[in-house]
């Protein structure tokens, strides 16, 4: 339920993968012979000393050095953006008029409440809550662990009929959208919760 | 209408980690060969041929021998294969779950994990007498629901797991009911 730079990565993916491709091929096909209609030059017993004179050229170590420290930045930036980001809302303004003084809800005091109002569900083995959007427009996200011999509906019903009820009841306005992500917990081992005879 | 609150595909993110790594150790190398060529002539003039002795060499190389050929071949496969795993969509890894709204909620969203359909479907099948172990694997559309038994006619086992299994997943209101297989392993206990 966090959010993944999902956008980024499969943009920079598709960005280096066309990049990649159309590079080899074009490699390809001077080493095919497949260029030398197009540039006579490129037949493919030339020698690659165009290319390797570039390397020869004077400041082409610092032109390298350069190349070098971007790339590493976007390599940083592309890993440090694969961080699950929990996105929660700012802290949410509760008063009506700023002039009698400013009442603020941090967003994780609201989602801690919602979390121990899930897990008063019996079924519920665990749950966690992040609460996005603002102070009108609150938007939940709950990620529930629910007991495998649980009845999901009911799970559910109650959720939807009690928690975000009593979520929509203190924040005071409808809450503008609710995910609920129901997984199994599996912590127990089955023969630690079974009796046998 | 704001994005969905649940991702169903996946983010890719290790590909992502894969080439970021890749990006940052073709970084790292250049950078070592820049800062090898400077020190080495010891101005800033220096050119890059100068720290890799290998790059001179690389002049006497035709376009079409072998490993040039070897090396593109190599690169464009990669660049074919991030390309593929950017664009194609990928598995669902969510079931959706049908809902009445209720009225204090303008957006009401429930999803399965398809791991959660693989719980409840192991769970289920571990009640039904005679198994003793299972395994469950999911997709968005079905469960393939594999246990061993040590009994050696087991047709009727596999027929009292696959109605447990599916009345599990009948009791729950899923958009789509996922459809059940079941297979049977004989073990000897």
């Amino acid at each position: 339920m966090r959010r993944m730079a999902a956008g980024a990565n499969r943009t920079g993916l598709i960005i280096v993968g066309l990049f990649l491709l159309v590079a080899g091929l074009a490699v390809l096909a001077i080493s095919f012979g497949l260029a030398a209609a197009v540039a006579p030059g490129l037949t493919p017993d030339a020698a690659l000393q165009p290319v390797a004179a570039v390397f020869a050229l004077p400041f082409s170590a610092v032109i390298a050095l350069v190349v070098a420290l971007i790339l590493a930045i976007i390599g940083i930036r592309w890993l440090a953006a694969q961080v699950p980001r929990k996105d929660s809302a700012k802290p949410l303004r509760m008063q009506e008029d700023a002039r009698s003084g400013v009442t603020t809800v941090t967003a994780n005091v609201v989602a801690a409440a919602v979390e121990d109002d899930l897990e008063a569900t019996p079924e519920v083995v665990d749950a966690q809550a992040i609460l996005r959007g603002t102070a009108r427009r609150p938007e939940l996200v709950l990620h529930l662990d629910v007991d495998e011999r649980a009845d999901i509906d009911s799970v559910i019903a109650d959720v939807a009929d009690r928690v975000t009820r009593n979520a929509s009841q203190a924040l005071g306005v409808p809450l503008s959208a609710v995910g609920v992500e129901v997984a199994i917990a599996r912590s127990r081992q089955r023969k630690q919760r079974s009796v046998q005879l | 209408m704001s994005a969905r609150l649940f991702r169903a595909r996946p983010a890719r993110v290790v590909p992502a980690v894969i080439l970021a790594i890749l990006i940052l150790v073709i970084a790292v190398a250049l950078g070592w060969a820049a800062i090898a060529a400077i020190a080495s002539a010891g101005s800033g003039s220096s050119a890059l041929s100068d720290g890799v002795p290998g790059l001179s060499s690389l002049g006497e190389m035709t376009w079409g021998s072998a490993a040039i050929i070897a090396a593109c071949v190599v690169i464009a496969l990669l660049g074919l294969i991030f390309l593929i795993i950017g664009i194609s969509p990928g598995a669902k890894r969510v079931i959706g779950y049908r809902m009445q709204t209720p009225e204090h909620i303008e957006r009401f969203e429930v999803v399965l994990p398809t791991s959660a359909l693989s719980g409840l479907a192991a769970a289920a099948a571990d009640s039904v007498d005679g198994v003793s172990s299972v395994r469950a694997a999911s997709n968005a559309s079905s469960t393939n629901v594999t246990f061993s038994t040590p009994v050696r006619d087991n047709d009727e086992i596999r027929r009292d797991v696959d109605a447990a299994v599916t009345q599990r997943f009948d009791s729950i209101a899923f958009d789509r009911t996922p459809t059940v297989k079941v297979r049977a392993h004989r073990r000897q206990a």
